[in-house]
């Protein structure tokens, strides 16, 4: 099961906006957070964002339409602290109770124009600022590794000049710090019926603000009815420096400046949110995600500089072309290759407050301006339209200073099937082709790097965190009706939740947990993931055996996700995008196939129903589901008994050729004198053993059956428990 | 406790108990063709001659059933007594096995069932004679197996 808290609820939507009532799964603090990052158009407006909605833990909801929640300065009111905590967290008194005023708002940028939108996985906040990054590249697994390269460093340009900025804004005045630690104090109370406003008070001043060791402490506390839940405790960190998330961090509930930034992600784009006050150079940000994605490569060790003879070598046509005459991007005698990628297939824009955005009218009539997720993620399709050329190997139109060729993929390539006849190739594939396993360099040898080159070829682990995520609105469980809703909001289920910018940033940080304790359970647990800034674990056949031990850890996708966000508990299917190849017998040439052709990304849903299938091999598509791990344990559990791997891979391989699991037994132990006795004992006794005779062969014949079914199944099983001998 | 009690039952009579046990045994969807094969497997281990029984001796019952080419149940009985037991001992007790041997309609499937399945067959049939008419015997051949892997 995976579990995941960032603290109570910040929202729910009202019937009356015509949409239903329905629930908001981003987190108060994640919610306070991301307004801070996308609304604050100074420093007093990011403080002041970062405690906005501080009382709304007590969900005191007098009427059921009005959740008291804001600090004001009103006399005799229970929330009467906001002078006393602006004076604290150094901003003018009266900024935070604004807050939701329509006229005379003391924040420059309200929350539904830049994270609250109410318009389901739609819009998103018009007057909120972006950068994007699209590739104009095809999904395919043979680019899935450059397109993830440049994504992280995208990604991690992108969070330190936010990081920075945001570290200078806040210094302009005191205090300043780094982090905001939300904390989460559930306490059971007795209450008068209905809650004077004496006891909402006492409630109300054990909320605490301080900034301490660089860190601004929110202390909420969280009054509750249920006994079994008194004395919970949730905390969760925001971080506003550039420092990546890891597995530590997630176990520390810091949620990671690039998390919050990250808005939407899938394989054609990455949309990241910035702060208002961020002066923005994309060019400057294009050169350094270039130089990020180039160094990164180079470690990887993949090559982006080809020499004209190689580029020449890929084309069957390299006479008919004056190449002395073309625009070719240079580094040195060589042609930059990523380069001409950044150039042709890469874009980063930034969009600015009020761009992208058209009018529509309301039910009511009412015109009003949004901004479409939709034609902002799709943008890299549209800007492929029109694109006179076409890709081998990708199948992807675009346009290049590289000259028309007819594309050649390579003399050891014989599996045409997986890609098309003639045609050209793309800057992202030229790259791939590049890199085949006999491309080491005169200047590498020179240097004493020799050998095959084996990251791009072979074996391939992928994942990354996707925002094709969805829930279950059947399984959203009121945990408990909260003891100050006395106008009755939470008396019933609300009936759906509705998706907002904040909660395509909330299943994004899920993503990355689950890929995160999946990389945890590898070898190199306590190792950043290779994509820290994008949340994601690369491995090429340099780490095959990472790989294959990665794979045993894909079970972890068919866990159950349950997000706790009080007063509820949502089922969600958070989704990862993965690309994967494993060699498990074919080991020594296996950096010599083309398996990257072979392979296509798939998104998976973090749900025990799952499946999907892996390439292993190069020749076996094989069916990964929950069975396959409950049946492979199970495999396990018959062989506890037989000891050595030689005699486990000889029972294997005797029960995949139809044997009975007890005979299995017997020929595993072919070198005994008494084979029979052997299968008896390490096999009938521990595994059938039962209280008559007449049970025992029942028994048998019900682990016959079963071994059987799982063996016709999974004709490789039996690679997955003995170590190949080739 | 009666000396009736104390007495140890005769061979016959073991040898009938073991029947009704398996007559009487509840087996699944294969009950017919596996009550036979223990039925076959109990004529020959009730009539091995003593003298062949050793460690190894259910072991090579498996072999020759399996290596058997007889197209039978019936033959595949006698040929494996001839290969490990050409002096074997008849008992009027192993009279009604025999007959089901040679009558029952499940012959063929049960002949099958040997030769695929033999050695759960032997190990259940093993267990069924222990328990009904050589409970010392298990004794005296996992000591032998015992000593052997220990040697």
């Amino acid at each position: 099961m995976n579990e995941f808290d960032f603290g109570p609820i910040s929202r729910t939507v009202d019937a009356s906006t015509g949409k239903g009532d329905a629930i908001n799964l981003a987190s108060l603090s994640v919610h306070e957070a991301l307004t801070a990052l996308l609304a604050g158009n100074n420093r007093d407006e990011f403080i002041a964002w970062l405690w906005h909605d501080l009382f709304k833990p007590l969900f005191w909801w007098p009427q059921k339409n009005k959740w008291f929640h804001y600090p004001n300065n009103k006399p005799n009111d229970p929330l009467s602290v906001e002078a006393h905590w602006s004076s604290v967290t150094g901003i003018p008194s009266g900024l935070v109770k604004t807050h939701h005023y329509r006229d005379n708002r003391a924040f420059t940028y309200g929350e539904s124009e830049t994270v609250n939108n109410e318009f389901d996985q739609v819009a998103i906040g018009k007057d909120a600022r972006f950068v994007q990054l699209s590739f104009l590249a095809e999904p395919a697994t043979h680019t899935a590794l450059l397109r993830a390269v440049i994504a992280d460093a995208f990604m991690e340009v992108v969070t330190r000049v936010v990081a920075d900025s945001i570290e200078k804004e806040l210094a302009t005045r005191s205090p300043t710090f780094k982090r905001v630690r939300y904390v989460f104090d559930f306490r059971r109370v007795a209450l008068s019926n209905p809650p004077e406003n004496l006891e909402i008070a006492s409630l109300a001043n054990q909320y605490t603000l301080h900034v301490t060791a660089g860190e601004l402490v929110v202390r909420h506390l969280m009054p509750l009815s249920r006994p079994d839940l008194d004395g919970h405790h949730v905390e969760v960190v925001i971080d506003f420096t550039a420092e990546p998330p890891t597995g530590e961090r997630f176990g520390e509930g810091i949620i990671s400046l690039v998390e919050l930034l990250t808005v939407y992600q899938d394989s054609r784009t990455i949309l990241m949110g910035i702060p208002q006050f961020l002066q923005v150079d994309i060019g400057q940000i294009e050169q350094q995600v270039k130089n990020a994605a180039e160094q990164r490569l180079r470690d990887l060790d993949i090559r982006t500089l080809a020499s004209i003879n190689e580029l020449k070598k890929q084309s069957t046509t390299q006479g008919r072309v004056d190449w002395a005459a073309l625009p070719l991007r240079q580094h040195g005698q060589d042609i930059d290759l990523l380069a001409h990628m950044f150039a042709e297939q890469v874009e980063i824009r930034l969009i600015d407050r009020g761009q992208l955005t058209q009018k529509v009218k309301d039910a009511k009539g009412k015109s009003f301006d949004i901004r479409l997720l939709n034609e902002i993620v799709s943008h890299p399709i549209a800007l492929l339209a029109g694109k006179p050329r076409h890709c081998r190997f990708c199948n992807t139109a675009f346009e290049s200073a590289l000259p028309p060729v007819e594309a050649k993929v390579g003399n050891y390539f014989t599996d045409i099937e997986y890609i098309g006849f003639g045609g050209d190739i793309c800057p992202m594939c030229r790259v791939y082709v590049l890199n085949s396993h006999k491309s080491r360099t005169a200047s590498e040898k020179v240097k004493g790097v020799t050998g095959d080159r084996k990251a791009y070829r072979g074996a391939l682990a992928l994942i990354t965190p996707s925002s094709h995520f969805t829930y279950v609105e059947g399984q959203c469980k009121l945990i408990e009706q909260p003891p100050l809703d006395v106008g009755g909001r939470f008396a019933n289920p609300l009936q759906r939740a509705t998706v907002t910018l904040q909660e395509y940033g909330l299943f994004n940080m899920i993503s990355r947990r689950v890929i995160a304790r999946m990389w945890a359970q590898i070898d190199d647990a306590i190792k950043p993931l290779p994509l820290p800034y994008m949340g994601a674990i690369l491995l090429t056949q340099n780490e095959a055996a990472q790989i294959r031990t990665l794979f045993d850890c894909l079970e972890t996708l068919f866990d159950q996700a349950e997000l706790v966000a009080y007063p509820f508990k949502v089922t969600v299917q958070p989704a990862v995008e993965l690309a994967f190849e494993m060699p498990v017998n074919d080991l020594k040439e296996h950096h010599t196939k083309h398996t990257y052709l072979k392979t296509s990304p798939t998104i998976v849903s973090v749900d025990p129903d799952s499946k999907f299938t892996l390439l292993v091999d190069n020749g076996l598509q094989l069916e990964v589901s929950r069975k396959f791990f409950e049946d492979r344990r199970r495999m396990n559990e018959l062989l506890e008994g037989i000891k050595g791997q030689k005699r486990q891979h000889n029972w294997l391989l005797a029960v995949l050729q139809g044997i009975d699991p007890v005979t299995a037994t017997a020929e595993a132990f072919y070198d005994y004198d008494a084979p029979l006795l052997q299968a008896e004992k390490v096999f009938w006794d521990m595994q059938l053993d039962a209280a008559s005779l007449a049970e025992q062969w029942q028994r048998y014949e019900k682990v016959r059956g079963e071994v059987s079914r799982i063996a016709a199944r999974y004709p490789m099983l039996i690679e997955f428990f003995a170590k190949p001998r080739r | 406790m009666t000396n009736k009690q104390q007495s140890k039952p005769s061979r016959e009579q073991s040898i009938r108990r073991a029947y009704k046990a398996i007559e009487q045994m509840q087996l699944g969807e294969r009950e017919a063709e596996v009550k036979l094969a223990l039925k076959a497997l109990l004529v020959i281990r009730g009539a091995l001659n003593p003298a062949v029984i050793d460690e190894t001796i259910y072991y090579k019952v498996a072999k020759y059933i399996r290596a058997s080419n007889a197209e039978t149940l019936s033959a595949l009985v006698d040929d494996v007594l001839r290969n490990v037991s050409p002096e074997f001992i008849s008992h009027f007790a192993l009279g009604d096995p025999v007959q089901d041997v040679y009558a029952e309609e499940s012959a063929p499937k049960a002949r099958t069932l040997l030769q695929e399945e033999i050695i759960p067959l032997v190990i259940l049939m093993k267990k069924v004679y222990q328990k009904y008419i050589e409970p010392e015997e298990a004794t005296e051949e996992e000591q032998a197996e015992e000593e052997a892997s220990h040697a």
